[in-house]
């Protein structure tokens, strides 16, 4: 029970990209087609998930053993990387068909997961195995949620008549405030 | 309206983009203007540093790793930057300390740049974005914090009916200022270089 409510937690409640809105970076990359953002977004939650089972053991077990707090920063980049890779080779082997239409945005899959992990450090402190595996799964599959939402935003931006100045980053980043602002509503609904 | 790719080549070759996206992951520290200034200022000396570090062994890293190295150097940096400002700045510090891993981010979006030709001309990149983003992020930061709560710098500036507007203070106001301000930052570019 704990686990869904902190996976519910994680994708709705405290959506880490929208209401922690840490994850600015991954709007700016959204693009129109609804497909390509799920395949992006789920490559994300994978590579969470992955990086939360592997960064849990070398917390507790040689960064917090041995007290090798300033490591850390360069330790969470090296497993991220690693984990990134990974899934990455996964999709090319096992989904060739949705890799071909992501590859080139893999990258920023890293950058998403590192944003993502390094605002997790501070919320999932007093957690275990099982609950930061769910917690990092589902940061990453909130993430997925706000990039499929955010990609149909796009599509009627697309549409509309945009005064000059604004068109582009700055009309993208007020979109990404007033989808920010919706997540914001559902503060509050599940408690820790 | 193109694909808003960071390592477009439009977006590449103009500065004020650059800018832009490099302060994205960085705009939730910037609820005070302090804190932006901090942000702002270890952001720019990573940059610097780690700029000047990947030109220099750009030769011998090869295509595929480049992003892991750039990536674990910018990170040794910012490691340095997060003791240095715990043990000189502690009370900045210890309101920013969770977002100094952004800086990373933020110095792969700007730092990824592949035409680099030597030392020198990426450290004077690296200087002029550096300047450029400490102006951005204090200018974003001082905005937030003088409408979210009426200061500025930690200073009262308006009476106490002042009713300050909250929206600016939470996180989704950042994005919406961002939005803002990026947009009169696009105002002011060039005619020629078209839309993005």
């Amino acid at each position: 029970m704990k686990l869904l409510l902190i996976a519910l937690s994680a994708i709705l409640v405290d959506n880490y990209v929208a209401v922690r809105f840490l994850g600015v970076y991954p709007f700016l990359g959204a693009d129109r087609n609804i497909k390509a953002s799920l395949v992006f977004g789920t490559a994300v939650a994978c590579a969470m998930a992955l990086s939360g089972a592997l960064i849990y053991p070398i917390q507790k077990f040689i960064i917090d053993a041995f007290d090798l707090g300033y490591l850390q920063i360069l330790v969470y980049v090296s497993v991220i990387l690693v984990s990134v890779f990974l899934i990455e080779g996964l999709y090319k082997k096992a989904f060739a068909s949705a890799y071909s239409r992501i590859k080139s945005r893999f990258p920023a899959v890293s950058l998403n997961c590192m944003i993502l992990t390094f605002t997790l450090i501070n919320f999932s402190a007093g957690f275990a195995f099982l609950e930061t595996v769910v917690n990092s799964f589902g940061a990453g599959l909130g993430f997925a949620l706000v990039l499929t939402m955010f990609s149909a935003v796009n599509d009627r931006l697309f549409l509309s008549d945009i005064p000059k100045a604004l068109r582009g980053l700055p009309i993208t980043l007020l979109a990404a405030g007033m989808v920010a602002l919706a997540f914001w509503g559902l503060q509050g609904i599940v408690k820790l | 309206m193109k694909e808003l790719n960071p390592a477009n080549e439009t977006i590449r070759k103009s500065p004020i983009l650059r800018i832009l996206f490099g302060i994205s992951p960085a705009v939730i520290v910037t609820s005070t203007a302090t804190n932006a200034l901090v942000m702002g200022v270890a952001t720019a000396a990573v940059l610097l540093c780690s700029n000047t570090l990947i030109a220099a062994v750009k030769d011998i890293v090869s295509d595929r790793m480049r992003m892991a190295v750039y990536a674990l150097i910018a990170a040794m940096f910012a490691t340095i930057a997060q003791l240095l400002l715990n043990a000189y700045m502690f009370s900045a510090y210890s309101s920013i300390s969770v977002y100094i891993p952004l800086i990373i981010v933020s110095c792969i979006i700007i730092g990824r740049k592949d035409e680099q030709s030597g030392v020198f001309s990426s450290v004077s990149d690296a200087l002029f974005i550096g300047v450029g983003l400490i102006a951005a992020l204090t200018l974003l930061g001082a905005v937030r914090e003088v409408i979210g709560t009426g200061t500025l710098f930690g200073l009262r500036l308006f009476g106490t009916e002042y009713k300050p507007m909250l929206l600016l203070a939470l996180s989704p106001g950042a994005l919406i200022a961002a939005g803002l301000l990026a947009g009169m930052a696009m105002k002011f570019r060039k005619k020629d270089q078209g839309d993005m």
